[in-house]
């Protein structure tokens, strides 16, 4: 019922208002702790990042974009935001090219293991990142399962470098939240149906180009939806970069949580913080640009 | 029935949903009297179930009085209104079984759990189930899902009784088997209801009184017979059984619900009609099974009005045999007559029509 | 043969999955101090450090008290919120339900860092206040969003019964709403629970020196060194979500109410 209605009728008040008494209850509680819990502190954040880290480093309240000049102006964090661009990007691509398969092949599947399947897919979702992160580190280490056992074999005299770099970060995380994108795959692919490649299979066209001209078009969106979340995902990713970058792979989100428990510079790490954001909504921009184009 | 004995009296109620211009009720107004089972008629979406659900409290009427007992209930909310109601999909609680569904209402009447307890059984008793008592409601057939919820809405002794297409569900042996059983057990504990029906032989079959709803309106109000031999419009005529439709010119009013009309296929004709109609937008209505037919070459002289023509469809539905005739460019009318191999017509058979004027009825057009 | 291919490529990308949980379980039994898998003499020495070292007990006890917490008080905020824009019709009800989604489509680190502010000034971190306000927001979506799924698929006439005979909104929820949509609400809270435990960056953020989790424990841990102790210690925490996830299926269904 609208307040319009509400108010165009007198005689029913007593009865309405007590339906707005409910729905006022109903809502307080889940509103007052959103409020609390994520509008205050996204709010606070953005005032945040207005004010000026003093010389001495204390906080300067005020109304100004220094912070983001300090940011944009130095080239280190023009590298951090490369970095950052770079490492969503190469997951997000990465992801996509190995969930494909996997996904086309959870949709067509009639096994009777078809439930396990999938659930084995999407299993290391309900592992924590550190746990998963931390087998990474054991396969992909100086000393880990990939370089002892090549070592070991006499492929090679001295470690490969897997970790505390973009290159063993990337592997990780496309890993980590390759999950993600199955399962959008696996959505987004439901429309898909066999009797159509079997149309045009029956009319003549081979394997290759079923596949080109029919499958993969129809595919698009859900592809587009698993790379976007990949790539939104790796870049506000913070453990496994930490982790198995060593302190030598600097991102936004790291570099986030270094000026805002390290250096202290709270400006600066809010005004990163909104930068993170900026790219995030750009993303998801060009996102439903995309979908629309495919949909419309 | 003046408003006065009545036990539900329902006054210019009107629905407007938000956000759509035209009212879903429309001024509707409608008297039940005590112990009455009233059908609301009306194919989907003319706003017959969104006035029982006014009725029931379970929508804010725009505008108008619903009046139970004398007193207007729209400000009183749903679970005071002590009603009754089966719904459409039953609305059985999953989670409960079903003596524990039937004591649902006398439970949240504050009734000691023992009184309780007995009331349902004898609820259940009353509709031949309560050998099913522990059962859940996932484990019955939807015939006894259906019993069930007429045992939980009545077991409360409701002041009204609201059906909402309570046997739409049912396949077809069930839903006549079922009619009965609510129109008895409906009848014997005197409970005015009020039922939602698009089923126009449930409503004929069931109902004291039907109102037939059409784009929130009623065109009619009025006992089963009435409806089907003196139907108030044209849209009763064609909603409630079978209907041909001959145009008329030269409409003279002779009495109160007397007329005299010209007809292109039977002449001139006395009839009887809808009082104070617009003699420029009527119709004349006649029954399917009122034509009487005769082949052309054995007929013989009748007094009665007649006109000829050619069968062009024949359809057999077992004990009802029906034939389409052409009489003109204009005129293809409907006749059913009971099976009889002696006047079996064929496509192609040139026959003649007759009907008794005064089974006839001019109706309104709008 | 692009059959066979086919066949290839899903095994070796089924191995890339699992290769970490695969690589974590041979280590948990590392009969060294090596961060390799070296089973030459198996031993269950990690499990029996990793079960004496004191700050990932205590870590324990706090992710798993502010996990039951965070559990329950997302469950009493957020269903009542859920039962409102299934069951209501009011305006910004679009805005509401978008709201109470958002905080997933923002990045744990920026969340984190809002909360560190409004935290430090009222001394709220290392609490457990602290935390459980924290995990509020990246829980209450996925509780809300299962409600919804169970109340959007229910039967409303159901609830309309009830209140037909007799029942007032309250009872109407205690008796019918409720029992019928627990489903939902127990995939919920199990969901709420396994992310707040498993929550490592908002934690992070807001732990300070005081309380920390689990999650926080761990990551501090192997900031400074890996062996297999933490290998030991995320096969039983595997191994705990595997049983709650296993016997939530059994119950509920969780798999049907995830596919929403």
């Amino acid at each position: 019922m609208t307040l319009t209605q509400m108010g165009s009728r007198k005689r029913t008040t007593g009865f309405r208002s007590r339906r707005r008494w409910e729905l006022f209850g109903l809502l307080f509680p889940g509103l007052l702790g959103i409020f609390v819990g994520f509008v205050l502190p996204v709010f606070v954040m953005f005032r945040m990042s207005l004010n000026t880290h003093g010389t001495g480093g204390q906080l300067v309240e005020s109304v100004s974009l220094g912070a983001y000049r300090d940011a944009l102006t130095d080239p280190f964090y023009w590298e951090v935001i490369g970095n950052t661009l770079v490492l969503g990007l190469g997951c997000g691509a990465a992801a996509t090219v190995l969930s494909y398969p996997l996904a086309l092949f959870l949709v067509r599947t009639t096994s009777k293991w078809k439930g396990v399947l999938i659930a084995l897919a999407i299993a290391p979702l309900l592992t924590s990142a550190v746990a998963r992160t931390y087998g990474w580190i054991a396969i992909l280490g100086d000393q880990g399962v990939i370089n002892d056992s090549l070592m070991r074999i006499g492929v090679l005299d001295a470690p490969i470098q897997l970790s505390n770099n973009l290159l063993g970060t990337t592997i990780a995380l496309v890993e980590i939240l390759m999950p993600y994108a199955i399962l959008a795959m696996i959505s987004g692919f439901g429309r898909i149906s066999p009797s159509l490649e079997e149309a045009a299979g029956s009319l003549g066209a081979s394997k290759l180009k079923t596949f080109v001209r029919i499958t993969l078009p129809l595919s698009l969106p859900g592809v587009f939806t698993g790379f976007l979340l990949v790539f939104v995902l790796a870049i506000s990713s913070f453990v496994t970069p930490r982790l198995l970058g060593g302190g030598r792979v600097f991102i936004l989100a790291t570099e986030v949580y270094n000026e805002a428990t390290q250096t202290l510079n709270w400006p600066l790490a809010s005004a990163l913080s909104v930068i993170l954001l900026v790219v995030f909504g750009l993303m998801i921009a060009v996102y439903q640009r995309l979908i629309a184009k495919f949909e419309g | 029935m003046s408003i006065h004995t009545a036990h539900l009296s329902i006054r210019n109620l009107q629905k407007t949903y938000p956000k759509t211009t035209a009212p879903a009720v429309d001024d509707v107004c409608l008297d039940v009297a005590e112990g009455e089972l009233v059908a609301l008629l009306g194919p989907s979406g003319c706003g017959k179930t969104t006035t029982l659900r006014m009725v029931a409290g379970l929508l804010d009427p725009s505008a108008g009085e619903i009046v139970v007992n004398g007193k207007d209930v729209v400000s009183t909310p749903v679970h005071k209104r002590r009603m009754g109601m089966v719904f459409q999909s039953y609305a059985l609680f999953p989670h409960m079984n079903i003596a524990e569904n039937v004591s649902f209402g006398l439970q949240m009447r504050r009734l000691s759990r023992a009184e309780a307890a007995k009331k349902a059984d004898e609820a259940l008793d009353m509709v031949q189930l309560g050998h099913l008592r522990d059962r859940r409601p996932a484990e019955l057939s939807g015939g006894q899902q259906q019993r069930v919820a007429l045992a939980r809405a009545l077991v409360i002794e409701p002041t009204l009784l609201l059906l909402d297409e309570p046997l739409s569900n049912l396949d077809a042996k069930l839903r006549e088997a079922m009619r009965h059983e609510i129109r008895s057990i409906q009848q014997r504990l005197g409970t005015t209801t009020l039922f939602v029906t698009h089923d126009q032989d449930e409503a004929l079959d069931m109902a004291d009184r039907i109102a037939i709803l059409n784009n929130g309106r009623i065109e009619q109000y009025a006992p089963p017979s009435e409806v089907y031999d003196r139907p108030a419009t044209r849209f009763v005529a064609n909603f409630v059984g079978k209907a041909n439709f001959l145009d008329v010119e030269n409409v003279e009013k002779l009495g109160n619900d007397t007329y005299r009309v010209k007809t292109n296929e039977f002449g001139v004709l006395e009839v009887r009609g809808v009082d104070g109609l617009d003699p420029t937008r009527a119709s004349l209505v006649v029954r399917p099974h009122r034509l009487t037919t005769t082949r052309v070459d054995e007929s013989v002289k009748s007094s009665r009005p007649a006109s000829i023509g050619e069968v062009i469809a024949t359809s057999y539905t077992g004990n009802v045999q029906s034939y389409e005739v052409r009489l003109n460019e204009s005129a293809v009318l409907r006749v059913d007559q009971l099976t009889d191999t002696l006047r079996d017509l064929r496509m192609g058979d040139r026959v003649q029509l007759t009907f008794d004027p005064a089974e006839a009825y001019l109706v309104s057009d709008e | 043969m692009w059959k066979f291919f086919n066949q290839v490529l899903v095994t070796v990308v089924y191995l890339f999955l699992l290769a970490p949980i695969i690589a974590v379980v041979l280590i948990s039994f590392n009969g060294s101090a090596k961060l390799s898998i070296d089973l030459g003499s198996p031993s269950l020495q990690w499990y029996a450090s990793m079960l004496m070292n004191e700050g990932f007990i205590e870590g324990a006890k706090v992710s798993f008290i502010t996990a039951s917490i965070v559990a329950l008080v997302v469950l009493c905020f957020g269903v009542p919120v859920a039962l409102a824009i299934a069951r209501y019709d009011f305006r910004g009800r679009s805005f509401v339900s978008g709201l109470f989604l958002s905080p997933l489509l923002v990045p744990t680190v920026v969340l984190g860092l809002g909360l560190l502010l409004v935290f430090q000034p009222i001394a709220l971190t290392g609490t457990y206040a602290g935390i459980i306000i924290a995990h509020f927001g990246i829980t209450v979506p996925y509780v809300i969003r299962t409600t919804l799924m169970s109340l959007t698929t229910s039967d409303v006439s159901c609830e309309e019964a009830a209140k037909v005979h007799g029942a007032n909104s309250w009872e109407t929820f205690r008796r019918v709403t409720l029992p019928i949509i627990s489903p939902g609400l127990i995939a919920g809270a199990v969901m709420a629970f396994i992310i707040s435990f498993d929550e490592a960056v908002i934690s992070l953020f807001v732990a300070g020196a005081g309380r920390t989790t689990l999650p926080v424990e761990m990551f501090r841990y192997l900031q400074y060194r890996s062996d297999p102790g933490v290998a030991a210690l995320s096969v039983i925490l595997i191994a705990i979500s595997v049983v709650i996830v296993i016997v939530v299926e059994r119950a509920v269904g969780l798999r049907k109410v995830m596919n929403s």
